[in-house]
């Protein structure tokens, strides 16, 4: 009978683990759990990295990143584009994703347009868009912006942009952000812009799960920082808010740690699973010793 | 050649970018290969578009099998690449538009001869070896003769950006005075400044607002030319269309600004506008609402007690916001400041003319300025009680004080003009009242629906006739460039397919990465071996201690024990070991990047370019 029931839990149907992974996201997200978020190291990195820079210092914001990775970051670009708003940098929007533009426009809209609407377009942050050429697009910008930025976004001449007068390259920024999701991002930020002029580029980035381990071996000399994934884009989030929001902040600002609810009871659910899987089939291996 | 010559341009662009890592005075090359990188990048999209249709064409044609995912495949791709390519549904930009003008096609080369200006000058031909201004190039032109330019020569009306960008081109006063002439040559008639110009980069002649009879008529009798006349006839015709616009009853105060009674007929549901509205014509229509004036003390308390009144009441607070913002409205002293300001005359700047004949005369400390030979003009005492009494009575028309200010003193046309500037920057009443809303309603407290209709009422009737006459002037926009709007546009039919479809679907495709892993974690991890348990144990690790859970379980452990915190042994794990892990592997490839890269770029291995098989 025991036996039975081992097989039977040993060969259970996989949609009975999807369902648990279903309930496991949706319960805690209905339920509206959230969690305390302590910041490490590296997001306090990222923040002083930030808080460094002084009115009208020159901030480029490198949304590299679609719609597939958005619920990872965006919360943290939400935050990159807070931060500096409260810091009243000059914003640099571009990104070397297809996809990436309307990242840029949400962006702008759920931060700037709404709750800074007297930051005005061309003057305190330009949307330059896409350039297709991955690498290469870094590869030419960071000597020359002009050969090929002309225009931003909607077409307006560069040199009609009153903020981008007197930027020659990206060595004229201040500080590079990069929130990207793969491949081009933040590694091509690294290899292409700050490692040719490791004293005029400083570089923070923001990344996936996914990427984050292939990231580390940048900190800190590359990447002064490195938020990975949501429970990064929390923590930094948890630094900004508590500094710049008084009394609660809006729910947009809070999407980073209203995400790690699910994710804590997700990861519980995969170390159950992991222990279970492990427990039957060693139960399975010594019946059959036996 | 079809292998050589890619070969050839791989290698010859890989060595080019190898140098310049090394060469900084090679940077140009670098980034001229880098370009044309990007070019070709941007061209592959293309040649994947159209390899994605070929493949899926074909097997839609086979009909093999999964043909009807093929055939969405298709159908989204066209309907994606049509609404974006051609922006369907997309309004035009509105930085690109002219709202409120009319434009008719016309070049700089069909411009009449009776409009292009000649000035013969004698002037060295080395001024002309910087380059013209993008502004006047299609307009300006020279006539050189034995190293000396003759004559300078200008097609249609030269505007005050252009002037100023030739001046700018040297500083040498023969220069400047030469363009001032020719400027003077060039400039629109008065009969039609501030009406008519041309707008080379458009190709366009263009009217603000509507061309009257006496316009159309000055504009006629300049040339005969067949281009001219048609370029008037379409001005006429578009210049003069009728916009009919549905409103609900104006503003009490609402009445037509004598400017524009020529264009505007007024009926009770309806507003009938000649020509389009610019944002002009539409400032002035809006400008109906009455502004504030300053307050004295009674009022200010009058203005409290009225709103405390009201059912809800007033905490101490609320009245003290109440109070502070109606003091810190605008006061008659700094509108007097401000038209004393503008009695201060101002020194005038000498033409380029004037100085170049003083320095021919001998002249030989030139001053650029002439100082003013009047005094300034300060407002005197009975001038200052008059404006002191009229801020203050609310029955009295601000705008109509000039009358009375001019006959009491001196008084000069700038001093009209600040006041016209002062006025015009004041807040109107509703629009205050609404601010003091906002204000009472921050830090928790409340109003009740009465006071909220006290204060917004006059704000809602504001907004409601703006939006109106926002209305007014779209629907009157003759629109120049319908493809100006941008691509993603909120709304349009390709950001509806974005945010609906594309999102939600990479989203999902994405987040399915959850349930496998899951299912992966039950049926496949297991401690089969040493190796398999340290990645298991590193796992458990980390999936705690990328969450509050690890904080939890390990927060007991006393401070000596802190390095084994779930979170710290996570910390620990992600940027010592995982960091010497990723570097051997990254030093790994990198030098297997070398060497591939190497064999490339000197035709070793040539399998990147395919087979040679069709």
């Amino acid at each position: 009978m025991k036996q039975i029931i081992i097989n039977k839990l040993a060969n259970l149907d996989r949609r009975w683990v999807f369902l648990s992974m279903l309930l496991a996201v949706a319960i805690p997200i209905l339920l509206g759990l959230e969690f305390p978020e302590t910041p490490t190291q590296q997001a306090i990195n990222v923040f002083d990295e930030v808080e460094r820079l002084k009115e009208g210092d020159r901030v480029l914001l490198a949304l590299d990143y679609d719609p597939s990775s958005e619920g990872e970051l965006s919360p943290m670009a939400t935050s990159f584009v807070l931060h500096c708003a409260k810091k009243k940098v000059k914003m640099y929007f571009l990104t070397l994703y297809p996809g990436g533009p309307p990242m840029i426009q949400q962006a702008i809209q759920r931060v700037i347009l709404t709750d800074f609407p007297n930051l005005v377009y061309g003057e305190d942050y330009v949307d330059l868009g896409y350039k297709p050429g991955y690498e290469g697009v870094v590869k030419v910008i960071i000597t020359n912006l002009r050969e090929l930025y002309t225009t931003d976004a909607r077409g307006t001449n560069i040199d009609q942009i009153p903020m981008c007068q007197g930027v020659e390259s990206i060595q004229d920024m201040d500080l590079l952000i990069a929130v990207s999701a793969g491949y081009p991002g933040c590694k091509e930020w690294v290899q292409y812009a700050k490692t040719p002029f490791p004293d005029k580029i400083n570089l923070v980035a923001g990344v996936t799960g996914v990427q984050a381990p292939y990231l580390y071996p940048y900190v800190p000399k590359q990447l002064i920082g490195l938020l990975g994934a949501i429970k990064g884009a929390a923590e930094y989030e948890t630094l900004v808010v508590g500094k710049y929001i008084e009394g609660e902040p809006k729910a947009v600002y809070q999407e980073g740690r209203r995400r790690m609810g699910p994710q804590l009871v997700a990861h519980l659910l995969m170390v159950f699973l992991i222990i279970a899987g492990n427990t039957l089939y060693f139960l399975q291996s010594s019946h059959k010793k036996s | 050649m079809r292998r050589t010559v890619p070969l050839l341009i791989a290698a010859i662009c890989g060595i080019v970018l190898i140098v310049t890592a090394f060469i900084p005075a090679t940077v140009s090359w670098g980034e001229t290969a880098a370009v044309w990188f990007d070019i070709l990048a941007a061209i592959a999209f293309i040649l994947g578009g159209g390899n994605l249709l070929k493949i899926h064409l074909r097997r839609v044609s086979d009909q093999s099998e999964g043909w009807a995912y093929s055939l969405i495949t298709v159908v989204t791709f066209l309907l994606t690449l049509g609404v974006g390519l051609f922006k369907l549904g997309i309004s035009p930009g509105s930085d690109q538009e002219f709202y409120g003008e009319t434009f008719a096609h016309l070049t700089v080369e069909q411009m009449p001869e009776e409009l292009t200006f000649d000035l013969p000058v004698s002037l060295a031909a080395e001024l002309l070896d910087e380059e013209i201004p993008a502004s006047v190039r299609q307009q300006f032109s020279v006539k050189i003769e034995d190293k000396t330019v003759t004559q300078l020569r200008f097609r249609g009306w030269m505007n005050g950006g252009q002037r100023q960008d030739l001046l700018n081109l040297h500083q040498k006063l023969d220069w400047q005075c030469a363009i001032e002439q020719l400027a003077d040559l060039a400039a629109i008639p008065d009969q039609l400044a501030g009406e008519v110009r041309y707008l080379p980069d458009h190709r366009a002649l263009s009217v603000s607002g509507s061309l009257n009879e006496e316009e159309e008529t000055f504009l006629r009798n300049i040339s005969d030319s067949q281009s001219w006349q048609r370029a008037t006839d379409r001005l006429v015709e578009r210049s003069r269309a009728v916009t009919s616009y549905p409103i609900s009853t104006p503003p009490e105060s609402f009445l037509v600004p004598q400017s524009y009674e020529d264009r505007i007929i007024l009926t009770e549901n309806n507003i009938d506008v000649i020509g389009p509205v610019g944002p002009e014509m539409k400032a002035a229509l809006v400008d109906v609402f009455p502004r504030t004036r300053p307050f004295t003390e009674e009022q200010v308390q009058q203005y409290v007690d009225e709103l405390a009144a009201l059912p809800g009441g007033l905490t101490d607070v609320q009245k003290n916001t109440t109070a502070g913002l109606l003091k810190s409205d605008w006061t008659a002293d700094q509108l007097i400041a401000a038209l004393n300001d503008a009695g201060v005359r101002q020194e005038r700047t000498k033409s380029a003319c004037e100085l170049l004949a003083e320095m021919q005369a001998g002249e030989k400390n030139l001053q650029l300025t002439v100082p003013p030979t009047e005094p300034d003009v300060t407002l005197n005492a009975a001038q200052e009680d008059y404006i002191q009494q009229t801020v203050s009575n609310s029955d009295s028309d601000l705008s109509a004080m000039v009358q009375t200010l001019s006959t009491l003193g001196d008084w000069l046309p700038a001093q009209e003009a600040a006041l016209q500037s002062f006025l015009q920057k004041t807040p109107t009443i509703p629009m205050r009242n609404r601010l003091i809303a906002s204000a009472l309603i921050t830090g928790g407290e409340t109003l009740s629906e009465e006071q909220f209709e006290f204060l917004l009422a006059g704000y809602r009737e504001q907004h409601n006739w703006q939006e109106q006459m926002y209305g007014l002037m779209v629907k009157s926009h003759q629109v120049k460039y319908p493809w100006s709007g941008e691509y993603i546009a909120v709304g349009s039919p390709f950001w509806w397919s974005y945010e609906y479809a594309f999102k939600p679907l990479t989203a999902t495709m994405f987040s399915l990465l959850a349930f496998y892993v899951a299912s992966a974690a039950f049926r496949a991890f297991r401690a089969k071996n040493f190796e398999a348990l340290l990645l298991l144990g590193t796992a458990f690790i980390i999936l705690l201690g990328r969450t509050f859970a690890g904080v939890m379980l390990t927060s007991g452990l006393p401070e000596s024990l802190s390095a084994f915190r779930l979170e710290n042994i996570t910390m620990f794990i992600m940027s010592i070991i995982n960091t010497a892990g990723n570097r051997a592997i990254m030093i790994g490839i990198s030098l297997g990047i070398v060497s591939t890269s190497l064999k490339i770029l000197l035709g070793v291995d040539r399998s990147y370019l395919g087979s040679g098989d069709e």
